[in-house]
């Protein structure tokens, strides 16, 4: 104990706080995102991760599969979404899918990398732990940002806490694509561009920055539009200084980072100024009507949809502005640099954000480098206005002001009144039916969603209502049975399912599971309903016709 | 100046003509893999059928494996690239070699407008201090 003591004493309080915090955080999403059940996104993040196959989509080739009277393996679906013995590590395969896809391969390659680490299985956990392991690295990230900015790592449990009190950081969290991973990078550039700004780079910041353009550029192609607009930005200010060497080598180090890239995956020439896949085509033009749209998205994302918290931001943020008025000329140099990040900061979000909602409008996911922009700004902006308001009143109490304890404090009840905790409390919803399924051995999706659990070595028959290269979402499920068979709606409609329709392996295994659109129902003499869903009803057949 | 130091001393401009070229290199080589279209089936795929046993895809010659899709020109391009981007950089030398201390790039070379706390132009030109020397 007295051990324990002194290794926590020797660390330190706010390292220690700082932990408990990460960890936290970590836990929390954790719990949060296994019940997500992986939607048309995720299917794309599996199966171009790991298919060994070339870039088609399934229903494109399902009439050459090999089968007997339509049933074929099911093994074959699965093929495309796990990994096996023979494709484990096999990243020319994911390569060569990223390739005819319209995204850079980096976060297919990582989920490929846990997926390889276990063989034949699928789980939502592999996408997890991306995301966990980008949050973990982001808030690394966070810490050393804070630290250069205010001497003191204490300061990041702002944005800490703000990461999982904001709902659309939530959603991030917990979706398997790969945003949480351009998160990191985006924070990451920021890191980096804070020596810029203070004056205070070291190589290592050049060498990071070669990395981090190589590998945010093959993660996400927004992640130039976000790179473009910090350095547009950090360029005006070093030439406002008269910083030209400075200027010279960050653009020598820059372009370095932008040819390694290109020279790894020349195919982004393709994919965005050949636009292979015809996106941006439609591009409309800016309206009234369009800028309040723009707005209202913006405070919808940034601060809970419909509130008026954006009212309260501007008011921290007048006051600012005002004591900062009050005392000009007395700022040190420290606090007019931290200006100016946080200037750089704010134009740079919103050069971002205008750029992709000009694209591609009000997609969440799109603007994930604006939350992170956005999530820095805001925790300085409340730790600027806090000691800045003590100062203006020069209470009695002027150094407990500044004492970062306090600071932070208040901040974090600035955290609170903006986000009222909102997201925290859906965290926290999410942990405790996580942890009362562990705890008394229950289900944590739906019984729909667990069909082949309860039905092993049974084959499935499909009525598909129209053709989807992901089978309604349902590509996991069917994987797992023993044979598979799918049949149009008019096929269904002309002849029902009929012993011409089970022939050729249909009653072979242990038992017969329908999926069927809900606009039908079958006969239940010889179906037992056994779960239903928004679009589709599962029966068993209990015919017994079985061999 | 000896032709050999003023390669290793200007090697970061080398460096930066070599990736310049690569990256010119790996682009015209994912335009020429582009032209020759898609592969599918591969021979290999083929082979693979021959031999398949427990442990094969079970798509193997009916989709082509994804990983036999690549050609790799852009890598291989970029490799030659960037030995010609060393040879563009080792005649650049060549020519910038004897005009080594010419005024105007001594001039160039000054830290021009080194920033000091209120950041104006403060550094000296050195042709006007070897004068005042």
């Amino acid at each position: 104990m007295e051990r324990m003591y002194k290794v926590v004493r020797k660390w330190g309080s706010e390292n220690l706080l700082l932990t408990i915090c990460v960890v936290v955080q970590l836990v929390l999403v954790f719990c949060t995102q296994k019940p997500v059940i992986v939607n048309m996104d995720g299917i794309f993040s599996y199966t171009l991760a790991n298919s060994p196959y070339d870039y088609l989509f399934l229903d494109g080739k399902y009439s050459e599969f090999p089968n007997d009277n339509g049933w074929i393996d099911a093994h074959i679906l699965k093929e495309h979404y796990v990994t096996e013995d023979y494709d484990r590590f096999e990243y020319a395969a994911v390569y060569s899918h990223q390739r005819y896809d319209v995204h850079p391969p980096l976060y297919y390659m990582v989920v490929h990398t846990f997926s390889s680490l276990a063989p034949g299985t699928y789980s939502n956990l592999y996408t997890m732990l991306v995301n966990l392991l980008s949050l973990f690295l982001a808030d690394i990230v966070l810490l050393k940002l804070f630290q250069r900015l205010y001497s003191f790592y204490g300061c990041a449990i702002v944005p800490l806490i703000l990461i999982i009190s904001m709902e659309t950081m939530r959603f991030l969290l917990t979706w398997a694509r790969m945003y949480m991973l351009l998160f990191f990078f985006c924070v990451w550039y920021l890191l980096i561009h804070v020596g810029f700004v203070l004056h205070e780079q070291k190589k290592t910041d050049y060498v990071q920055m070669v990395l981090c353009i190589f590998l945010g550029t093959l993660t996400h192609y927004y992640f130039y539009v976000f790179a473009a607009a910090v350095t547009l930005f950090t360029m005006a200010d070093m030439m406002r200084t008269g910083r030209v060497r400075e200027l010279l080598r960050y653009l020598y180090f820059g372009i370095m980072g932008l040819t390694a890239s290109w020279i790894v995956y020349p195919w982004v020439w393709f994919h965005i100024f050949e636009n292979s896949q015809n996106k941006h085509t439609d591009i409309g033009g800016w309206s009234v009507e369009k800028v309040m749209e723009c707005a209202t998205f913006l405070r919808d994302r940034l601060l809970g949809e419909g509130t008026w918290k954006w009212a309260i931001l501007l008011f921290f943020w007048c006051v600012e502005l005002f004591v900062r008025k009050k005392r000009k000329g007395e700022a040190d140099k420290k606090e007019r640099s931290r200006l100016h990040f946080r200037r750089l900061l704010f134009f740079s979000g919103l050069l971002y954000y205008v750029t992709i909602y000009t694209l591609d409008g009000g997609v969440i996911h799109y603007h994930t480098a604006l939350y992170a922009a956005f999530i820095v700004w805001v925790s300085m902006l409340l730790l600027d206005t806090i000691s800045q308001i003590g100062i203006l009143l020069a209470l009695p109490c002027l150094k407990l002001w500044n004492h970062h304890a306090v600071r932070i404090g208040a901040a974090l009840v600035g955290v609170w009144i903006l986000f009222s905790g909102a997201g925290i409390h859906r965290y926290l919803g999410g942990a405790e039916r996580v942890l009362n399924a562990v705890w008394q051995n229950g289900p944590l999706v739906s019984d729909f969603w667990r069909a082949p659990d309860f039905f092993p070595n049974h084959n499935c028959l499909y009525v598909e209502i129209e053709s989807d290269p992901f089978f309604h979402n349902f590509l996991f499920s069917f994987g797992e049975y023993r044979l598979f068979k799918k049949i149009s709606v008019e096929e269904f409609e002309r002849h029902g399912i009929g012993e011409e329709e089970l022939s050729g392996g249909g009653l072979a295994g242990e038992g017969l599971v329908v999926y069927l659109p809900k606009k039908y129902e079958l006969n239940e003499d010889d179906y037992r309903l056994f779960a239903e869903d928004g679009d589709y009803r599962i029966y068993e057949y209990v015919g017994g016709m079985f061999e | 100046m000896n032709y050999f130091v003023l390669l290793r001393k200007q090697a970061f401009l080398g460096i930066l003509i070599m990736m310049v070229c690569a990256c010119l290199g790996s682009i015209r080589g994912a335009w020429k893999e582009n032209q020759e279209g898609y592969i599918g089936v591969t021979q290999k795929d083929l082979e693979r059928v021959a031999e398949a046993g427990v442990g094969a895809p079970e798509m193997i010659g009916v989709m082509g494996l994804a990983a036999e899709q690549n050609r790799w020109h852009n890598l291989g391009y970029a490799y030659h690239y960037a030995w010609r981007g060393v040879v563009c950089y080792c005649i650049l030398m060549a020519f910038y070699c004897p005009f080594y201390h010419c005024r105007f790039f001594e001039r160039l070379r000054v830290p021009v407008m080194e920033n000091d706390e209120k950041g104006l132009h403060t550094a000296d030109d050195p042709v006007k201090k070897r004068k005042r020397e």
